[in-house]
């Protein structure tokens, strides 16, 4: 590169300039990145997962702000990507068929997350009592490395009407045929039933390495002043394995309010919206009604809901306080 | 002498308890996978028969009409395709930060480990809905490439969380050691770091290929006719119009079998995965 000061003064050598620039440079930079965040040799490692990140995730969710905000409505293309304002989240928010599903995941939710807790613990007790649990635990992560959209097949297979195995145990102990996946509230408990049957296993290896960790000498302590099997529960395991359980319910939570894979192969959200939970709802609303602006508004109240429980993973076993 | 045998009595009747519930369990869970995998060999009038027939000829016509003379056998090419480049990828993406993590504390740390745990608390479909668009727009619907990455998206908190938690386990004295004789922060990473993290770096692996081989959500939206996986196969068996249960249920074994067996070599880190690091298996 040609060096000529254009006012024909001499400039001073080359190497003050650039370091002297750089320093400026580095300086004015740092500024803007409060604190070195991207220009210090330490961050190198993580620039490459921050670039995807920043493709392949937050651009989707910004991209996904922008059109909860616009008409895209593919089924009615007049007017296609019009900024609306919040005309499509009082639309959502006004729709009855929303909140239903809204309440449908929320009761599904509850009930699938104390029925695995208590069978989790329960059996993680029973686990422990027996002597030869090493093939046990292998056996229970079996239906936890099932694919859920095998799983949901196996559960349409065997509560089906016609031919499942369920339904004719029944009719043979008790002489009638229920419809099980076509009476609304018989469809939700199955789906619940699939749901439990899939994921206690998990609970209750979690439950398991939980208990087998537990300090024994409170244990010892408790009996020799002659606590019950209970007292010594509620008093000592309990609290004990407290933080176990809230990971627990924060790890099901979170699976559970995405569930999807079952409804679509076992009800498709079937009988009528019996079994339509709020993440089949955004399905049906952008991939069947095309309406990708009230499915947008959907997904940035979902991810709005979900962000207190990202803080919370974060702060409890996400290892942000190792981190920090 | 009474007490002695009520005692004894109590013990025997907690112990029937205690195996009955555990043969119960077993059974639970064991059925109807089992019952799933025999149907997958039966002829469709011994698997509507009623009762359910316990002795049949077994027969390989529901593998024969899905794979040698459907379409299925791409799905599972697709399925491999996707799980092993979607693992790698994460494996270059999420390893070295995954080591900065464990190392250094910093602000930008923080960040990353907050997206990628958002990725795993947002919900897919919440995601899916605008990556279907923006993948038209970018050209990546329907092809590899685009579900590959919808899987490193997927499978990028396990690298990092699983990954960061062994190479947590490795003295830091090793690598500063290695920095003080002279060693460059890459060489002590590739040279030090990894082969000591080698059995961790397989769990992880086998791990991601085998949540990217059950993922659903990502690959039946994002997916066209030629790029489908196993999974997303199944339910297109299955239509108002009639079910194809013989072929449905050869899929499923299909795209079940090899997961558990790999499943079985890393049950340990498989449970840590699963719970995000929470549980240490």
């Amino acid at each position: 590169m040609q060096r000529k000061a254009l006012s024909g003064l001499p400039l001073p050598p080359l190497k003050e300039i650039t370091l002297c620039n750089n320093k400026r440079k580095v300086f004015y930079m740092r500024r803007l990145w409060n604190r070195k965040l991207l220009l210090h040799k330490a961050a190198l490692p993580h620039l490459p997962l921050l670039l995807f990140m920043l493709f392949m995730f937050v651009t989707p969710l910004v991209l996904m702000l922008n059109d909860s905000f616009r008409n895209y409505n593919y089924a009615r293309p007049s007017n296609l990507g019009a900024y609306v304002g919040v005309q499509n989240y009082s639309k959502v928010l006004h729709n009855s068929a929303f909140w239903q599903s809204v309440g449908r995941l929320v009761t599904f939710v509850m009930i699938a997350l104390t029925a695995e807790m208590v069978l989790g613990i329960v059996l993680a007790h029973v686990l422990k009592d027996i002597k030869h649990s090493r093939p046990l635990l292998s056996i229970l992560l079996i239906p936890t490395m099932a694919a859920p959209i095998v799983v949901g097949l196996l559960g349409r297979f065997v509560f089906n009407n016609s031919f499942g195995i369920v339904p004719s145990v029944i009719e043979l102990v008790f002489g009638t045929r229920p419809m099980l996946l076509s009476v609304p509230i018989l469809a939700y408990t199955v789906l619940a039933t699939v749901e439990i049957w899939h994921w206690t296993p998990l609970l209750t290896l979690i439950f398991y390495s939980g208990l087998i960790s537990l300090p024994q000498d409170p244990y010892d302590a408790a009996k020799v002043d002659g606590a019950s099997f209970w007292q010594a529960f509620r008093y000592l395991t309990l609290p004990m394995l407290m933080p176990v359980i809230v990971a627990g319910i924060i790890i099901r939570g979170i699976d559970l309010f995405k569930i999807f894979d079952e409804i679509l192969v076992m009800t498709g959200g079937g009988p009528g919206t019996a079994t339509e939970l709020l993440n089949f709802f955004i399905y049906k609303t952008a991939f069947r009604s095309w309406n990708v602006g009230h499915a947008s508004a959907i997904g940035v109240i979902m991810v709005t809901i979900m962000l207190p429980v990202v803080y919370i993973f974060y702060n409890t076993i996400g290892g942000g306080r190792e981190a920090r | 002498m009474n007490t002695n045998r009520r005692t004894r009595m109590r013990y025997l009747l907690s112990r029937i308890v205690v195996y009955g519930t555990v043969t119960m369990v077993v059974l639970g869970i064991l059925l109807p996978l089992t019952w799933l995998f025999i149907d997958s060999f039966k002829h469709k009038i011994d698997r509507f028969a009623m009762p359910p027939k316990i002795f049949f000829t077994p027969t390989l016509d529901n593998y024969r009409f899905t794979f040698v003379e459907g379409k299925f056998l791409q799905n599972m090419s697709n399925s491999l395709i996707i799980a092993l480049g979607s693992t790698a990828i994460a494996l270059v993406l999420g390893v070295p930060s995954a080591y900065a993590l464990s190392r250094r504390k910093s602000r930008l740390a923080t960040i990353i480990l907050f997206l990628t745990l958002s990725t795993r608390i947002v919900p897919e479909l919440a995601v899916a809905v605008p990556l279907y668009k923006y993948f038209q727009i970018l050209g990546l619907f329907g092809t590899h490439l685009g579900i590959i990455l919808a899987h490193v998206l997927y499978n990028i908190a396990f690298v990092l969380l699983l990954m960061k938690d062994f190479f947590g386990q490795i003295p830091k004295e090793l690598d500063e050691a290695a920095l003080v004789d002279g060693c460059s922060p890459f060489r002590a990473f590739f040279r030090i770091a990894v082969p000591l993290a080698a059995p961790g770096l397989a769990a992880t692996s086998i791990f991601c290929i085998i949540m990217s081989w059950d993922e659903f959500v990502y690959a039946f939206i994002l997916s066209s006719e030629s790029t489908k996986t196993l999974p997303v196969a199944i339910p297109t068996l299955i239509t108002l119009f009639g079910a194809k249960w013989g072929q449905a249920i050869a899929v499923s074994v299909t795209t079940m079998v090899p997961v558990i067996i790999l499943a079985f070599t890393v049950q340990r880190a498989l449970v840590k995965g699963l719970t995000l690091g929470a549980v240490k298996g």
